[in-house]
Parts: C-alpha cells; sequence; structure tokens
C-alpha cells in the first residue's frame, strides 16, 4: 500500500506520492506531508548528531598520532566529520523551521537524549589501532550507508551526500593507510590491529540495524528517503570488508562467519541486538556519558562566546 | 643536505644560530598546534571548529616544514626532533605551551602569536638562508587568514563586553606574565641578525608587536598594559613548566612505545 | 540578525547565511551551502574553512537567508518558455540565411568567425 492512498481526499498528499513514485527531487520549500518531513528530520538530525559524536573516538588520539603526518590526517578526518554534522544538521534545520527549531535545539537534543547517535559512537577506542580501525570499518560502513542514500528523494540530502561521500574517500584511504601500516609492522602492531578488529566487528553487524525494519525505517523506504534495507548493506559490509581482513591474515570474531557462493549471502552470528539498542536508546555504552558531557560542555559552556558575539553584532549595527 | 647550505654563509657559528632559530621556529607551532587541536570537538559552535581545526593544521604543518629544514641542515630526522627531545631542549615560548584554559585565553593568545608570526614571516622574507625565505612566502599567505581570524574574535569579544570582556581581560592578564620570552631569539640573536638569517632583532619585534597588537586592544575596549621585560622562564633557553612536560608526555605516548617502527 | 536578539537575550541564536563561490574571474558565484554566524563577517570566516577547505575559489558571498526571495518548484508554468514558437529568438529561426548567401556566392557569417578573428 502506497501511503499517499492512506489519506483520502487530501489530493496534495496523492500528488506527492506520484512526484515520489516518479523519482521527482523534493526540496525544501516545497509541500510535502508532515509524516515525510519528521521522518527526515529525525533520519538527517541523526545522522548529523552522529558524525559530530562520531569525532571524539578519534579526537583521542589527535594529541597521541605516532607522527606529524598522521598527526595532521587525523585532524583533518575529526574536522571532517565536524563539517559533515554542520552540513548535516544545517539541512534538518531547515526542515525544522515550521516547528522553529535552529542549531542550539538540534545541539541540546544530544544531552537531552532526544536525538540518538550510532552505536559505534559509544564505544572506546582504547589503542593508536583504534584510530585506524574506525577509518578502515566504521568509516567503511558509514560509505556503505552513505552512498545508498545519494539517490534519496529529498534533494538538499543528497546533495550534501555527493560532498560528504567524496570526502570520506579520503577517511576510508587515511584508515586503510594506519591499517595496513599496522599489518606490515612488528607483532606487537599487528597485535594492537588484530585486538582493535576483534573490538569493533559486532558493532559493525549492529550499526546497519536488525534484519527486520522497524516501521519509520520501512516508511522510509515508502518515501523512497532511503532505498535499501539494512541486511543489504550489511551483506555489501561483510562482502567488502572479510575477504579483506582475512588477506592481511587476521581473524574476524565470528565462527558462523561464512560465504554461500550460489546465493551471494554471509551468513553470520546476530550481534546482541538487546545490549546495543538500549545502550544506543539509553546512552550506556562505554564512553557515552563521557562524551555526551563534552558535547554539553562544548555547548552550553560557551554559550556566553556565541552570545557575545551577537551582542558585538548588535552593538556595531546600533553604532552605525 | 649540501643543497640547503650553499645559500648560507656556513660558518659553523652561523649554522649553529640558524638551527637553534629553526628550533624555535618549529617548536612554537609544534607547542601551539598541539594545543589549538585539543578544541576539536569542543570549539563554541560547529561552525568555528572546522575553522579552528584548519589552524591547527597549518601550525602543525608549519612545524614540519621547519624540522624538515633542520634534516637537511644535517640536525636530526624531522620527526625524531618533533617527538623524542625532552622538555629542557624544546625552544618555544613558555606561552605556547601553557594549556588552552577558555576560549578568551586561546583567542588572545593565538591573536599575539599570530601578530609576532606576521612580523618574524615579514622578516625571513629577507633572509640570506634561502630555504627559509622560500618558506616564509608560502607560510605568510596562511597566517593572514590566521590572523584576521583570530583579531576578529578578539576584537568582538572585546566589544560586546560582559562576561566575555572580562574573560578576555583576564586571559591577557595571565599570559601577558608569559609574553618576553616570545621576543627572545635565545643565544642566537646577534649572529642571526648579522649573518642576515634574520634581518630583525629583539628590540624591533617587540616594537612593531607592540604597535600592530595596540589598536586591538583599543578596538575591544581593553585597557593597554606594559610589556613586561622579563620572565621567570625562558623557553628560547629551554626552559619550561609542567605544562610543557605533560604536552610532551602526550605528545609521544603513541611513539616512545617503539620509535623505529613505522606507523 | 533575527529581530528577538535586542529583546529576549534567552532566545538569542546565529543567523543562517547561505554561502556562494566563485571560483575563476569568469566563473559565475554558485550556491555551495550554508553557515550559521554571529555577524557576516564570521559568516565569511567560517564558510572559507567549511567550504573551500580543499577547493580553491576567489570569491565568497554570504547572504542571510532571510534575504533570499525564491520562486516556488512546484510553480513550473512560471518557467515556461517555449510553449510557443519562439524560433524567432533563436539562431536556429534564420536557417534561410545561409541559403540565400549562397545564391549570392557567398557564405554566410556565423558568431564563431567573429571570434576568431577578435582572437586573431
Amino acid at each position: 500500500m502506497s501511503p499517499g492512498s492512506q489519506v483520502n481526499g487530501d489530493s496534495r498528499q496523492v500528488t506527492f506520492m506520484e512526484r515520489i513514485e516518479r523519482g521527482e527531487k523534493i526540496e525544501a520549500t516545497d509541500w510535502m506531508p508532515e509524516e515525510y518531513r519528521k521522518l527526515l528530520i529525525k533520519q538527517i538530525h541523526m545522522h548529523g548528531i552522529s558524525e559530530v559524536m562520531g569525532a571524539y573516538p578519534e579526537k583521542e588520539w589527535v594529541p597521541k598520532a605516532p607522527n606529524l603526518r598522521r598527526k595532521l590526517a587525523l585532524i583533518a578526518k575529526v574536522q571532517d566529520e565536524i563539517g559533515h554534522g554542520q552540513l548535516l544538521l544545517r539541512v534538518a534545520e531547515d526542515l525544522a523551521k515550521p516547528y522553529g527549531k535552529v542549531r542550539d535545539d538540534m545541539i541540546e537534543d544530544v544531552y537531552t537524549g532526544r536525538v540518538k547517535f550510532h552505536n559505534v559512537f559509544h564505544m572506546d577506542a582504547p589503542t593508536w589501532a583504534d584510530a585506524g580501525v574506525i577509518g578502515f570499518l566504521v568509516d567503511g560502513g558509514a560509505i556503505i550507508t552513505q552512498a545508498s542514500l545519494l539517490d534519496s528523494s529529498y534533494a538538499p540530502y543528497g546533495r550534501i551526500l555527493t560532498r560528504i561521500c567524496a570526502e570520506e574517500s579520503f577517511h576510508m584511504q587515511h584508515g586503510e593507510s594506519i591499517v595496513l601500516a599496522l599489518a606490515e609492522g612488528t607483532e606487537e602492531q599487528r597485535e594492537m590491529l588484530q585486538q582493535a578488529i576483534h573490538h569493533w566487528w559486532p558493532s559493525m553487524m549492529f550499526f546497519f540495524g536488525p534484519p527486520e525494519m522497524s516501521g519509520a525505517s520501512l516508511r522510509m523506504m515508502d518515501y523512497r528517503i532511503r532505498t535499501r534495507t539494512n541486511e543489504e548493506l550489511r551483506q555489501r559490509f561483510i562482502g567488502r570488508y572479510a575477504p579483506r581482513i582475512h588477506a592481511l591474515g587476521l581473524t574476524i570474531p565470528d565462527a558462523k562467519l561464512c560465504h554461500d557462493p550460489t546465493t551471494d549471502q554471509w551468513t553470520y552470528s546476530e550481534p546482541d541486538w538487546d545490549w546495543f539498542g538500549h545502550m544506543v536508546r539509553e546512552n550506556t555504552g562505554p564512553k557515552s556519558q563521557e562524551r555526551l558531557q563534552m558535547r554539553k560542555q562544548a555547548h552550553e559552556g560557551q554559550k556566553w562566546v556565541r552570545d557575545a558575539m551577537i551582542r558585538a553584532t548588535v552593538l556595531q549595527t546600533q553604532a552605525i | 643536505m649540501d643543497d640547503a647550505r650553499t645559500h648560507v654563509a656556513v660558518d659553523a657559528q652561523t649554522e649553529q644560530a640558524l638551527a637553534e632559530y629553526l628550533l624555535q621556529l618549529a617548536d612554537d607551532e609544534l607547542a601551539v598546534g598541539q594545543r589549538y587541536a585539543e578544541w576539536l570537538g569542543l570549539a563554541p559552535d560547529l561552525e568555528e571548529d572546522v575553522a579552528f581545526s584548519s589552524i591547527s593544521q597549518d601550525e602543525l604543518a608549519h612545524s614540519l616544514f621547519y624540522y624538515t629544514l633542520l634534516e637537511n641542515l644535517g640536525v636530526g630526522c624531522a620527526d625524531e626532533l618533533a617527538y623524542a627531545r625532552p622538555a629542557n631542549e624544546r625552544r618555544n615560548s613558555v606561552l605556547l605551551e601553557q594549556p588552552s584554559k577558555d576560549w578568551a585565553y586561546t583567542i588572545a593568545r593565538g591573536f599575539c602569536f599570530d601578530v609576532l608570526e606576521q612580523i618574524r614571516l615579514a622578516a625571513a622574507l629577507r633572509s640570506t638562508y634561502l630555504p627559509l625565505a622560500q618558506g616564509a612566502q608560502k607560510i605568510q599567505r596562511e597566517e593572514r587568514y590566521h590572523l584576521l581570524h583570530m583579531q576578529t574574535w578578539f576584537e568582538r569579544l572585546g566589544m560586546a563586553g560582559g562576561e566575555a570582556r572580562q574573560r578576555l581581560n583576564e586571559a591577557v592578564e595571565s599570559l601577558w606574565l608569559d609574553l618576553p620570552d616570545l621576543f627572545s631569539l635565545g643565544t642566537a640573536g646577534n649572529i642571526l641578525f648579522k649573518s642576515g638569517v634574520l634581518p630583525l632583532t629583539e628590540a624591533e619585534l617587540r616594537q612593531t608587536w607592540e604597535q600592530q597588537v595596540k589598536p586591538s586592544f583599543a578596538h575591544a575596549g581593553l585597557a593597554w598594559r606594559s610589556l613586561p621585560t622579563r620572565s621567570d622562564k625562558n623557553g628560547r633557553l629551554g626552559q619550561h613548566g609542567a605544562a610543557l612536560v605533560e604536552l610532551l608526555q602526550t605528545f609521544a605516548e603513541v611513539y616512545r612505545t617503539n620509535p623505529v617502527a613505522v606507523w | 540578525m533575527a529581530d528577538n536578539k535586542e529583546n529576549d537575550p534567552e532566545s538569542q541564536h546565529y543567523d543562517v547565511y547561505e554561502v556562494f563561490v566563485q571560483r575563476d574571474p569568469l566563473g559565475y558565484h554558485t550556491h555551495i551551502g550554508s553557515v550559521v554566524a554571529a555577524s557576516s563577517e564570521m559568516a565569511q570566516i567560517v564558510a572559507r574553512e567549511n567550504f573551500l577547505r580543499r577547493d580553491t575559489a576567489i570569491s565568497i558571498w554570504v547572504v542571510r537567508q532571510t534575504n533570499i526571495h525564491e520562486t516556488s518548484y512546484e510553480d513550473t508554468d512560471f518557467f515556461v518558455n517555449r510553449a510557443t514558437d519562439k524560433s524567432y529568438r533563436d539562431v536556429a529561426g534564420y536557417v534561410d540565411n545561409a541559403k540565400k548567401w549562397k545564391a549570392f556566392k557567398e557564405r554566410a557569417i556565423t558568431i564563431d568567425d567573429l571570434v576568431r578573428d577578435a582572437k586573431r
């Protein structure tokens, strides 16, 4: 059943769904069903905040990067994450205008728990190898998801995703470069890398969401906000990364993991859905609270800075 | 290596002074770049987070540039110079190793440092040591943005009055104590000037700096205060506080686990 | 600047600025995204790094979002310009000229010929 048919008599809804089904793109100022707007805000807000919170695990390794080139690259990468957060939040803010929401609200929603962020950014990153594996696996997974959204029905989202994907490809190279250096390195470096892969693999299985998609996710498929299922994306991820990890002579912590050549599907052990789900909903991951505090401090702790900058503009305008 | 030496009249004394000065430049950029990078994810707004991160990248890249000049002079390999030297061998100004405290301090210090950078770079353009003159030309172009950024922030935080101006005032008060060695050229000053490696004296540096910084204090509504002439530590002579020891401890944490490994 | 800034300090917030970038001297300014900022000066400063930390450009415009007046995507009639014959506006509407010149044993002049002359 198409969403349009649920709303009898609303011709705008019908026309809108016809546009979606014709593959047309929707713009910020177009009329749109409130459901569509709310789903977009939910998706893009969460996506943007995930980018912002995604800066923290790697930020921890910036001061400790083992040479200057790695340090520069890692700062640039974290900068991109914040930049992607900025781009995405701008799109969400324009959509949320009818509700009177601005940037400050979007950020406050993080530490008041009204918006969630990806499970991976609740996790700890105990060694330098984690800084590499985040780029390798987490960014790898993120690109698979984001590339699948490039054809989203909401044009402003698709537009910035084109830019984001281009920058993410640098992240991927950066992560692979660290991983490859460790893989070619000493016993200790290889061991560190192996530990990191074991550390991140279950998180990556959860990252794409449950095979049975939620109601909201299905509605996003109806509206072509997204066009791929969780399971399709996870299969693509395993297909890309499992062979590469094995090629490095490293193991994946999943005894069930195997590829069926006839169906081209991977069998894998389900992550602990409840544990991860609870972590994302309640912010109970190893680093959730610490990072939420950082975001809160950055925003609330420096309200005086933003207020002062606005006041300076007001005073300057009055002086003219 | 030989290539780099041919551009300067190389008596041993001059070469030593040159190396000394390059260490001052490199260590300055490294310390301040590391402090700036601590703001990642913590700046007052996301747009500024991105902008400020570029500045920290630039500063660290400049330190890499100066360490590479030292490498070419045969002083040691760039990453080793950046990572392996203990605090008492570092030549950075004490001001630049201090923790960032708050945004007002970060901006005030950044402004003070960027004005200094502009003056040093303008002089370096006329250096008899060609690699320095050539590098200065490129670096100066990036530093212009830094200065615009810091100056705009500095003046506006002051113009706003209230808490912001008060914090800015406190920041200036605190950083003023650490100013003296920012203008110091350590043991190298005389030879640098005579050889033309750096056609600039400490006195000129301090005076020009004062002239350029003063108007922004007026715009920011801050009272000008006279420059202190000495402080208890001169970073150019390897005298540093606990802040640098802590900074370097973190900086080299992974490197130290295996300095010869490829990372 | 939002109207509420002077009256209600509690609801102060940055304004949205749309960002336009010109990449070369003969290029147009092209929309590239938006930032929130406390003033147009700050919007310019942050726009440079938020949008041009990898690409080159020669000019940035920042325009307060509220100053943009836009057309509706839904009103496609607004953009209709060829519903009826408008060939008199185009080169293609004058194909006869070439044939006639031929009758006079001459070749029609094209804009390309004149541009080539100018560059000579």
